[in-house]
């Protein structure tokens, strides 16, 4: 099995290995070589004492943000607002210019 | 589940008492609104917004962000293709003596054999079923 590396180079000149399948594995090393043999290493014993498991999790019901109960402190919030009726007449108005003629 | 028409939003803004007892009784998961009102009610907000003076401006993006947040504690059903299969033939039927909006909302009800409520019951009344129809605002719950 191949396992992809990412070599970085690190402040103190090092070369440090980490292994994206394998985020708990990492090595840090002197030289690019020596950081490549201790990952090989590092990787090798990890997977040596693991068992590879695979499990299905059913999809979760994406969130909508909708509440369960009735959100009552948005009941009467335009008491007070002149432009919610003026709204609504606009849409009445609009709904009695449409009828059907297609 | 009861699909609201623009006239039981506008009660709901205005804290109708009545609506109030009704809300009382149905489970809010049973309520949703229509697409068609939510294109409407922004279609208004919108235009108030955008047509505005620089006096007015101020006030009439505040109610457009209002309206938005207040529409967002809504469940909203979408006009989908099973809607316009219903409403081709509604507009077959009703060729130039139905509104257009009202055309669209009961095609919605009838494909998803909802419960419209709405205040303009008889600008439904042929085209959905009695038993399609209510109206939460001049009609109390029974005390039951």
């Amino acid at each position: 099995m191949q396992y992809t590396l990412i070599l970085t180079e690190t402040a103190e000149g090092g070369i440090q290995v980490t292994i994206p399948a394998l985020p708990a594995c990492r090595v840090e090393a002197a030289t690019r070589d020596d950081a490549i043999r201790l990952a090989r290493e590092a990787i090798a014993q990890l997977v040596s004492r693991s068992e590879v498991v695979q499990v299905d999790i059913p999809e979760q019901p994406r969130a909508t943000g909708v509440p369960h109960e009735t959100p009552w402190a948005w009941f009467g919030t335009a008491r007070a607002d002149p432009t919610w009726d003026a709204l609504f007449d606009e849409i009445e108005q609009r709904r009695k210019a449409t009828r059907v003629a297609r | 589940m009861y699909r609201w028409d623009a006239n039981i939003l506008r009660a709901f803004g205005q804290g109708h008492a009545t609506l109030r007892l009704y809300l009382l009784r149905v489970p809010w998961a049973e309520i949703a609104l229509p697409s068609v009102v939510v294109a409407e009610v922004l279609r208004g907000r919108c235009e108030f917004a955008l047509k505005a003076t620089p006096a007015e401006a101020p006030l009439a993006h505040q109610r457009l962000l209002d309206t938005q947040q207040m529409l967002a504690q809504f469940r909203i059903v979408v006009f989908d293709v099973a809607c316009a299969t219903v409403m081709e033939r509604l507009r077959q039927q009703h060729r130039r003596r139905k509104r257009y909006a009202d055309l669209m909302i009961a095609a919605m009800v009838i494909a998803g054999q909802h419960m419209l409520v709405t205040r303009n019951r008889t600008d439904f009344v042929d085209v959905l079923p009695a038993t399609q129809l209510a109206n939460w605002i001049d009609d109390p719950p029974d005390a039951s």
